[in-house]
């Protein structure tokens, strides 16, 4: 009877543990996605799927893409695509990264709320990040050494502006490169000579504010509507199609309910 | 279905034109432009860039990884069998008399990268350590050789009118092989300006300074211990200038001086001719005035080509270096000239070219570690001429047939009172035969 009970227990643990096993997410990869939004969506998914667990690491996509490819992670959060290499490795390893878009995101410019700034232009910003130009008054603001803040080397938002803004040129010298978004933010608000890039959803920090570049400025309309220069889409990858609780996961995040969540953290929803 | 339907269709219109380009990757805009026009949506477009990427990286092209530093990456190189015979009557009474048919092979492979910021890099390997040539006989009970450095240079264009580079360098003379064999890769700084005024005239000024011989510093002579051995150098200047009057019609003449350093230290060169041993650098101080007349000739393109090359310092370099005391001196031994006319070139499939030239080189005039190997076998106070003719079966193989005769230009050099040949492999020859036929193909 007592070998019974045994048996019937470690049974039980088995199975709890093995439940338990299945029921946890693990989510890697950018700080654009996994500071606000995704911790938010879990706690959604959490709630109308009990017993689900998360571990989300948000230092930047390029350890998200890293972790599909290793098999470390269920989905890669990513602010930008995989790039060649990357897909190469995961073609090495058997692994398929594919693609899948959940949110866009805009790349706002901001200055600190007491730059006389009130606009820059497409060329005026490759040259402020490139090193080009390092007095303010040569964009027609109030004389001051420039202070650039950028996002560190393996965040998708570093290599995006990149494209998106500098030609792919590399940034200047005398940048400093901090760990995510809300570090530029309070970096700016900080300092009259500050200049940086966040996320749409990071861009209302105190002391800061948005510059218009050629008179657009982010917003769902003119992301959305692709008039932004600054605008990207935000992924998560998976090894192919997801499965499991990271395909219920996705469909989530792309859901009504998802995209509500996505708008009120400050992204721009896919539809 | 029929996103999936769509997403096909897309993906084989793509291949088509992948396959066309072989640069997949270049299909971003392609994609783009359908997401614009509404084909596409994002999340469709997403899907094929990754398809698209991951196509192109199962392809040749797509696995090879480049520094992201290099925009550009051009590996070249080329292999070459000859079949070549050499005759030599020599000079004391048959002592040197040599012929002999042999074959011999040569490999180059080579890289040349194109950095951001202006600078550009490259290396060749080679399969010989001799400075004029990556010639190996065959025939040594099937031994290997080995492969050795032939270029290794750094070189930056801050502007389109300068260049300059540093390293183990190509040439950057516009010369003859009267002077420099065309094998001999020097090592120092090229600096290169070059501009063009008006239409039809480009003036150049291209400065060379270039570490002959390694020598150390604390370092005495054999029996002169008080005397310091210096480092040998060669300090050039050149000004080429070319006057193009036809789309294939131009003149350029390139005047240049060439001056050799280092008091009595010896000059060390793996090089032709190899009986040369040690030789120093002094006494060379060569004005040289080389130069072409290009034009079209029976639809090929077809060139005279000149140089004169004249040793300023040519008497001391015979009565002081080579040490021949009753050697009377005149202009032809301190002079080097040729003259010749090509028609035709090689560089694709069905072009043939043929050429002729005529030169002398007096004893004194150059130096016999960089001038042509093969015309007289490298050595000095020859004259002769050299004969080739090249046919490109494809675009990559080349068949060439390459004929040199020379005699002596003087006779009886250092002959009274002296033992014949005390002068090394300057002058050990009264007469050469070389004749060599190649197969080449570039790759």
């Amino acid at each position: 009877m007592k070998l019974k009970s045994l048996l019937a227990m470690v049974l039980a643990c088995a199975t709890a543990l093995g439940s338990a096993h299945a029921e946890k997410l693990v989510i890697k990869g950018s700080d654009t996605l996994g500071a606000k939004l995704v911790p938010q969506l879990a706690e959604q998914f959490k709630a109308a799927n009990p017993g689900t667990t998360f571990e989300i690491a948000a230092e930047g996509s390029t350890t998200g893409i890293a972790a599909i490819i290793d098999g470390t992670a269920d989905i890669g959060m990513s602010s930008r695509r995989a790039k060649s290499t990357e897909v190469s490795s995961a073609v090495a390893g058997g692994k398929n990264l594919k693609p899948t878009i959940v949110a866009y995101d805009g790349i706002a410019i901001i200055v600190n709320a007491n730059n006389p700034i009130k606009g820059l232009t497409k060329k005026q910003v490759e040259q402020i990040f490139t090193g080009d130009v390092t007095d303010w008054s040569a964009v027609g603001g109030k004389p001051g050494p420039i202070s650039i803040y950028t996002r560190n080397t393996s965040s998708g938002t570093y290599s995006d502006f990149k494209e998106l803004a500098m030609k792919k040129r590399d940034y200047a010298g005398a940048a400093q490169k901090l760990a995510g978004n809300e570090q530029i933010a309070s970096e700016v608000g900080k300092n009259a000579n500050g200049i940086g890039y966040v996320g749409l959803a990071y861009d209302k920090a105190p002391g800061t504010k948005v510059v218009p570049i050629e008179g657009a400025t982010p917003s769902v309309a003119s992301v959305q509507g692709k008039s932004y220069p600054y605008a990207r889409p935000t992924f998560y990858y998976t090894n192919g199609d997801a499965t499991g609780i990271a395909a219920k996961f996705v469909a989530f995040t792309l859901s009504p309910a998802g995209q509500k969540t996505v708008t009120s953290v400050g992204f721009v929803p896919v539809k | 279905m029929k996103s999936n339907l769509k997403k096909l269709v897309v993906l084989v219109g793509m291949a088509v034109l992948a396959a066309a380009s072989l640069h997949a990757q270049d299909s971003k805009a392609l994609v783009e432009a359908l997401v614009k026009k509404g084909v596409l949506t994002d999340q469709e477009a997403e899907e094929i860039r990754a398809d698209l990427v991951k196509e192109f990286n199962t392809t040749s092209a797509g696995k090879l990884e480049v520094s992201k530093h290099v925009k550009q990456l051009k590996i070249y190189g080329d292999g070459r069998w000859r079949y070549e015979y050499v005759g030599q009557e020599g000079q004391a009474n048959g002592t040197n008399n040599l012929h002999n048919w042999q074959a011999r092979y040569r490999i180059r492979l080579g890289a040349d990268y194109a950095f951001t910021d202006n600078f550009k890099a490259g290396f060749e390997l080679e399969s010989s350590t001799q400075n004029d040539g990556a010639n190996q006989t065959i025939g040594s009970g099937f031994g290997k050789f080995g492969v050795n450095v032939g270029l290794l240079y750094l070189s930056y264009k801050p502007w389109d009118f300068l260049t300059v580079t540093g390293g183990k360098i190509r040439n950057p003379f516009y010369t003859t092989d009267v002077l420099w064999d065309t094998d001999v890769a020097p090592e120092g700084a090229a600096e290169l300006f070059s501009w063009n005024v008006g239409d039809q005239w480009t003036v150049g000024l291209t400065a060379g300074q270039f570490n002959y011989t390694e020598n150390t510093d604390s370092a005495g002579l054999t029996g002169s211990s008080s005397t310091k051995m210096q480092d040998s150098w060669i300090y050039a200047a050149q000004v080429p200038v070319t006057y193009q009057f036809g789309k294939f019609e131009s003149v350029t003449v390139a005047p240049a001086f060439y001056k050799f350093t280092g008091n009595n230290a010896s000059t060390v060169i793996t090089g032709s001719p190899s009986s040369l041993g040690t030789l120093s650098a002094e006494n060379l101080n060569i004005i040289t005035a080389p130069g072409d007349v290009s034009f079209k000739v029976l639809n090929k393109k077809a060139k005279f080509y000149w140089d004169f090359a004249y040793n300023v310092s040519g008497e001391s370099r015979i009565h002081q270096t080579y040490g021949i005391v009753n050697q009377n001196n005149d202009l032809s031994d301190n002079v080097a000239w040729l003259a010749g006319f090509q028609l035709g070139d090689n560089k694709k499939k069905g072009d043939w070219l043929v050429g002729i030239d005529f030169r002398q080189i007096g004893l004194g005039s150059v130096d016999p570690n960089l001038n042509d190997s093969d015309f007289g076998n490298g050595n000095l106070n020859q004259q002769g001429l050299k004969l080739r003719a090249g046919y490109n079966f494809t675009d990559f193989l080349q068949g060439g047939v390459s004929y040199f005769n020379t005699w002596n230009l003087k006779e009886n050099i250092a002959t009274t009172g002296q033992t014949p040949n005390t002068v090394g492999g300057l002058n050990n020859v009264n007469a050469t035969t070389r004749l060599q036929l190649d197969v080449v193909w570039k790759f």
